[in-house]
């Protein structure tokens, strides 16, 4: 049993070290930081269309972030493994658990958008803060369980700064509580970066392949 | 008396599989178990072993029947991934309860 345990916590452990490269930090970090400079500066392009084209293509050029690092820096220093059929399945479980809470959190905040603009209900003080409230407790929940799937701790602290920015984003109506949450990510992504390239440098070109 | 009767009668210790035993080789079967399958720098990443090491270690293995190596390439470049195959996941658990065997025979 005690073995057994033995073999769990080894599998666990070099799970983790996938990410300690900081590209998850640094992409979430990112994904805030656009979501308070789209709100700040870019509100002024027209036509609207242009505008969500715009936050868009922003959000995809992100995505390529996380992508990058592990494909040029994370797997030419630490290799490539294809983890165990329990990893997988959690991995998987994870998948559904997004798939439905990215539908609950757009009907979610598709009822906080038509509660707020409607002026009798907005009216209400309780109204207008039990509604973000509830949202970003929603999605900081969310992140707990994408955090809890993916086996990443720091991720629970960035949840409930996720839930916390996005309820003050909703409060105040001011996406700076954004870039507040996402650049402490950052920071800590890069040292994480910086950290993980000095405790596992590239190997030579010639051990690369093991031919 | 029958081989069936004589390996019954040999000792835990006496049966351990001796090419596993080796601590090396021990890490790396370790390491395999516990995934589908791992690439050379993997390896070397989490045994810390140099890579002549691990390829001895591994070929070893190999002609042993334990681990399965496959060469393959990716664009120009030659690309090796290594798992532990079935019969190698029995060896290895059958390793596992004869070195428990070993430790419940010791006296308090």
């Amino acid at each position: 049993m005690s073995q057994s345990t033995n073999l769990k916590d080894l599998e666990r452990k070099m799970y983790r070290t996938y990410f300690d490269d900081g590209s998850w930090d640094i992409y979430i970090g990112l994904l805030l930081i656009w979501n308070t400079l789209f709100g700040l500066l870019l509100t002024s392009i027209q036509p609207e269309a242009l505008r969500y084209g715009v936050m868009l293509l922003g959000f995809l050029l992100i995505a390529f972030v996380p992508n990058l690092m592990r494909k040029y820096i994370t797997a030419p220093r630490l290799g490539k493994v294809e983890f165990s059929k329990a990893r997988k399945r959690r991995i998987s479980k994870m998948k559904f658990f997004v798939f439905f809470a990215v539908l609950l959190t757009a009907n979610l905040v598709l009822i906080t958008a038509i509660v707020l603009r409607n002026p009798t209900l907005s009216a209400e003080s309780q109204t207008r803060s039990s509604f973000p409230i509830a949202v970003g407790f929603f999605i900081a929940l969310i992140f707990a369980g994408l955090a809890y799937y993916l086996d990443f701790n720091r991720m629970f602290f960035y949840a409930a700064a996720i839930g916390a920015a996005i309820t003050s984003t909703m409060i105040f109506d001011n996406p700076i509580s954004y870039m507040i949450a996402g650049f402490p990510m950052v920071i800590i992504g890069l040292i994480y970066l910086s950290r993980f390239i000095k405790t596992y440098p590239k190997p030579d070109k010639v051990l690369n392949h093991g031919s | 008396m029958a081989p069936d009767t004589l390996s019954q009668n040999r000792k835990p210790h006496e049966q351990i599989n001796k090419l596993i035993h080796e601590p090396a080789r021990l890490i790396i079967l370790t390491n395999l178990y516990i995934v589908e399958k791992a690439d050379y720098i993997y390896l070397m990443r989490q045994t810390g072993m140099s890579m002549a090491n691990l390829s001895a270690h591994l070929g070893k293995l190999e002609a042993a029947g334990i681990v399965s190596i496959q060469k393959s390439f990716k664009g120009k470049k030659p690309y090796t991934t290594i798992s532990l195959n079935e019969d190698g996941r029995a060896i290895f658990r059958e390793y596992r309860s004869m070195i428990e065997k070993v430790f419940d025979d010791l006296p308090d």
